[in-house]
Parts: structure tokens; sequence; C-alpha cells
């Protein structure tokens, strides 16, 4: 005899759909270190580290861009070494990439000298 | 395109998601999987739909396992608040980092009202776009504008003096809050200034900010835009 299972319908929304490409972070068993200063660091990925870890990091050795110091801004985001969500994590930002990818507060009001500014 | 700031004042929010294709450019737009996509994907220049953020590093798709031990799950990194204003330099052209036409004047206006140059301004069309004095009478002085025909743009607010001949114009195809829409360039961290009013993909004309000569407006100009089609906006489709 045949079984015919029948499983409820749910309409999906896009968020929920990306949510499941989202990063799910650290792998189980990494070391927090590892993962940061090995895996991401590596890669010259983008991180950002919560209040309580972002010590550990030592962004000189690894040439990156610490935003918060020097932009005085933190970002919210899930903690790339103990996964917390925090709006005050601190993202580093590996330096040769920092005219690319992120607007300086110096680079802003230089773009906005000798200029006319419509909508602002 | 880098973030400026958020419309909210608040701090952006970060994410990491898989990719569906290499990214080797920082600051290109991502969008939402395409279907049976491994992730994330790369907009187009004319399409945004569904916009997630843009890239903040750069990643390299791969599928099989690697021999070097690391992971083939491969992330980019993006800041996905809907709220965020996006700020991206003017290119003259399809490709990143070209010089905007000089649009000299060929023939004076006696009210300030009209910019005709030996070019088209209907093709493609600048109406509605903005025309911004380069050098001469009016640096510095940007208008709407308001109608075009094969040889001048027109404005409704005048320029502050007569147009000479041989004044030097920019043009690009963008007013704040008005339009949807932006094209971006071939790589895309830059936006397209030479293309028609209302083309491109789903961003919304925020600031402008326009130079003239002493700022090298030509290649320092630059568009801050918002995406209309955010797929963590209050509607999302």
């Amino acid at each position: 005899m045949s079984v015919t299972t029948f499983s409820p319908r749910k309409a999906w929304t896009k968020p929920e759909v990306l949510k499941s490409y989202e990063a799910p972070g650290r792998k189980r068993g990494r070391p927090p270190g590892v993962w940061v200063a090995g895996d991401l660091a590596e890669l010259h990925k983008a991180i950002w580290l919560c209040p309580d870890c972002d010590h550990r990091f030592d962004w000189k050795r690894h040439h990156y861009y610490p935003v918060y110091k020097y932009e005085k801004t933190t970002v919210q985001a899930n903690c790339d070494a103990c996964k917390a969500p925090s709006r005050l994590c601190r993202l580093f930002l590996y330096e040769p990439t920092v005219p690319r990818a992120w607007l300086t507060k110096d680079e802003a009001r230089q773009v906005r000298q000798h200029a006319i500014i419509v909508g602002g | 395109m880098r973030v400026a700031y958020l419309l909210s004042g608040g701090v952006g929010a970060y994410k990491k998601y898989q990719v569906n294709e290499t990214v080797a450019n920082i600051g290109a737009p991502m969008v939402f999987p395409p279907a049976s996509g491994a992730g994330v994907a790369l907009a187009t220049t004319t399409g945004a739909a569904d916009f997630v953020g843009c890239s903040e590093d750069t990643v390299t798709y791969v599928t099989a396992q690697q021999t070097d031990g690391t992971s083939a799950e491969r992330l980019v990194s993006l800041c996905v608040s809907p709220d965020a204003v996006w700020i991206a330099l003017m290119s003259g052209g399809a490709t990143e980092g070209t010089a905007l036409t000089l649009y000299p004047v060929t023939t004076a206006s006696a009210n300030g009202l009209a910019v005709t140059t030996g070019t088209a301004w209907d093709s493609p069309t600048m109406d509605e776009g903005v025309v911004w004095g380069y050098d001469g009478a009016n640096p510095l002085q940007a208008r709407k504008i308001t109608s075009v025909s094969g040889t001048a743009g027109t404005v409704t607010v005048a320029f502050d003096r007569d147009t000479v001949v041989g004044d030097n114009f920019l043009r690009a195809p963008y007013w704040p809050t008005q339009g949807a829409t932006v094209q971006l360039t071939t790589n895309l961290y830059q936006v397209d200034a030479s293309i028609a009013v209302g083309t491109g993909a789903q961003f919304k004309p925020v600031e402008l900010i326009l130079k003239d000569r002493n700022g090298e407006g030509r290649t320092k100009s630059y568009l801050l835009c918002m995406s209309t089609d955010h797929v963590f906006s209050g509607r999302p489709t």
C-alpha cells in the first residue's frame, strides 16, 4: 500500500529564503582565533567583532583598517568570533580594500569641497 | 558603490552570504539568489531588483572540495541596511573612470535659460536630468533640465549669468528624489552618467555632488542613491 505524505505549503518570503544563504559563521569546533585571524583574514574578508572580542585581533599584523578606531562608528552584526549579535560590532577592513569599500570621514569631507550639492 | 550614510542615522547592518558567482570587484551590487542559485548574485548594469547590498570584499566562487584546506563555502560581506545611501562616482561611459563629456556652448543665451551646444540633448534624452556649469560665466551652478531638443537643453530656473559661447557645461541623467533608475558601469561599482534619463537599475538619486573645473568635475562628480527594490524593504516583492 502506498503512503501519501501531505506537507504544509508555506509561501516563503524573500528575506526568509535569503536567511538560508546567510553564512553560519565559525564552524563548530573551529577556534575563534583560527577562524578570524586565519580563515577570514587570510582571504582579506571584512571582519566584525563585538567589544568583548575585538581586542584579541591583531589588526596591525594582518594589515587591517579598524573602522571603529578611525571613523568612530560601529556596525550591527553577529560577531565573527563569538557569534553574538551586537550593534556595537567593530568593523575591520583589509587595508588595500578600504578606498573601494569604505567612505572615510576625510574623504566624505573632501568630495564635498569645491562642489555644488543638489539635494544635500 | 560605498555606503555614504544611513537615512535613519543609525549604524549599518552587516552580514556575510554565500555567493553564486565570483565577485571580482569591491562595491558591486549584489542581489537575491537566482532560481536554483547557490547564493547572492551580481546585479547587472540595468537590473538590481531584490538588492541586498554592495560587496565589501572580493570572493572566488568554487564548487568542488578544496585541496588547500579552505572551505568551498565562499562568502561575501554586505551592508544589508535598506535605508543605506550609496555613493558612486559618475563615469562618462560604460567603462569605469571615463571622464564626463564637456558640452561647450555654441550659441549664447541672453536669458540664461538654454544651454545650446553642437550635440543632441534629446538622444539620449537628458530631460529631467541636471546640467551644471564647468567653467565660464556659470561655474558651480546646477539646474534641472526641463526640456530638450536636438541642440539644446532648457532649464526653467535661469542660470545667474548669460551663457557665453565657449562656456563648458556638464550634464547627467539624475535629479534628486526624481526617477528611480541609475545605470551602472560594466564592473558595477560606478554609475554611467552618459545614458538617457529613466534607464538603468533600481536606484533613486538622493544627492548630487557636482564639481567644476577647479574641483575636477569631469572625474570627481558623485551620485548618492538608494535602492528602490531592496529585499529587506518594508514592501518585499
